[in-house]
């Protein structure tokens, strides 16, 4: 009897051991990139091993070489277009906000793990601020400033179809974007 | 008059004079800017190691105390057991967005070539080797193009792109041969610069003004194959601004 009581007591001394060591906790809106052990590490050796998991605590296996994490709360972006007339004279400007994320889809997960993992706060902004500038540069293409205020709704889709092809390269999404004019009387 | 003029010419002076130094910080952080590779390669984590000792420390003694006449034997194991793990080296984990290069050190370095170890990979290390990495993150480059010539003039025009070293095996191989563990953003604005140059000389300055999308996709599609080259991708690439060229000081 005392026997089975000390494996028992051996069992969850392992166990918590264990337990204690290899649990990793996912903070909420954020994803676990768990990289694999693997025995080939040349540059030819096929895709790369490593697993993506959003908003789930995982045990972290002997198999598993590292955990990071990866940010999914939203971040916003400003950008301030001129609009220009035919001559090249100045007649307002712009204002677009978007709002985007990392997406939750396992693909682009696994896309923002390669692309945006880790990135500098800075990087990040730079990146949203001017493909959002450049978006909205694009969106504004002959059209007056007269005419994007009748199709203020057309510029914005047109600007969230340009930036939705640059981060969906990046594994992420837009959750918002909004399009403002001010317009300079002359 | 006079005075709303001098006021005017201070302001003009005082604006190039910050351009000029906005410019100059600009080129400085370009060449100063280093991928920070100490950050990216993770040296393996000691929780392994841990684990297994304590679990052999708690069988052992379990074992020793139900069966004492085996203490001595289940003692020296653990403490070999303690030394091969000392023994064993560390290794490194290459996480899926790096390549990491290790190169030896001391006697080995002239005899050894360095070895590159692809993304999402885990390896052991020599002692005392140097691991170094190259980032496959996006990285964002905005720029100047001084004096662009177009069809009926000089602009001055601003850019904006995001470029990233591809993800394919191939891709990463040309990157790996034209960056080693450089920074990617000097030369990809170098080569998207050139390709700006060579779409704008046939088209009128007007065209650049009023947002030409021919030319967008001009510059797109001739930006994309220069980098291909280099095993870079370029995910987006457009002009912030486009303003008539201002000779500096240099020129004049």
């Amino acid at each position: 009897m005392i026997i089975v009581i000390e494996v028992l007591l051996l069992a969850l001394a392992i166990f918590s051991v264990l337990a204690l060591l290899y649990r990793v906790r996912c903070p909420p809106d954020h994803a676990l990139v768990l990289t694999d052990r693997s025995s080939e590490g040349s540059l030819r050796a096929g895709p790369p091993a490593y697993r993506v998991l959003a908003d789930r605590s995982v045990f972290r296996l002997p198999s598993v070489g590292s955990v990071d994490v990866l940010d999914l709360s939203p971040a916003r972006f400003d950008a301030f277009v001129p609009l220009l007339d035919d001559r090249g004279e100045r007649r307002g400007e712009v204002h677009a906000v978007a709002q985007v994320r990392v997406s939750r889809r396992t693909v682009h997960l696994r896309r923002a793990a390669v692309r945006v993992m880790g990135m500098p706060r800075r990087d990040l902004d730079a990146i949203g601020e001017g493909s959002l500038a450049v978006a909205v540069r694009d969106a504004l293409g002959g059209r007056s400033a007269e005419h994007v205020e009748q199709d203020r709704e057309e510029v914005a889709s047109d600007v969230r179809a340009a930036l939705g092809t640059v981060l969906d390269e990046l594994g992420m999404e837009i959750v918002d974007v909004q399009v403002r004019l001010k317009k300079r009387d002359v | 008059m006079s005075v709303y003029r001098d006021d005017l010419t201070a302001a003009r002076e005082r604006i190039r004079a910050l351009e000029q130094e906005l410019q100059s910080i600009q080129r400085r952080e370009a060449t100063t800017l280093q991928n920070p590779a100490h950050d990216l390669v993770q040296t393996g984590s000691s929780h392994t190691s841990t684990a297994i000792a304590l679990v052999g420390v708690l069988i052992t003694g379990f074992v020793a105390l139900r069966v004492p006449t085996i203490a001595p034997v289940a003692v020296v194991a653990v403490l070999l057991g303690f030394v091969v793990l000392a023994l064993r080296g560390r290794s490194i984990v290459v996480r899926p967005n790096e390549v990491a290069v290790v190169r030896p050190r001391g006697a080995e370095a002239s005899a050894l070539p360095p070895v590159w170890v692809g993304p999402g990979r885990v390896v052991r290390l020599r002692r005392g080797a140097d691991v170094e990495s190259l980032s496959l993150r996006a990285v964002p480059v905005s720029w100047t193009a001084h004096d662009v010539t177009t069809a009926d003039g000089r602009l001055d025009i601003d850019l904006f792109a995001v470029v990233a070293v591809r993800r394919d095996e191939e891709g990463i191989e040309r990157a790996v041969r034209t960056f080693g563990v450089e920074p990617i953003a000097p030369i990809t604005q170098a080569a998207l610069e050139d390709a700006l140059r060579h779409c704008v000389q046939t088209t009128a300055s007007s065209d650049l003004r009023g947002h030409d999308a021919g030319l967008r996709d001009q510059l797109r599609r001739r930006g994309r194959e220069s980098l291909e080259e280099f095993g870079v991708k370029l995910v987006s690439i457009g002009t912030l601004d486009v303003r008539a060229h201002h000779a500096t000081e240099a020129e004049a």
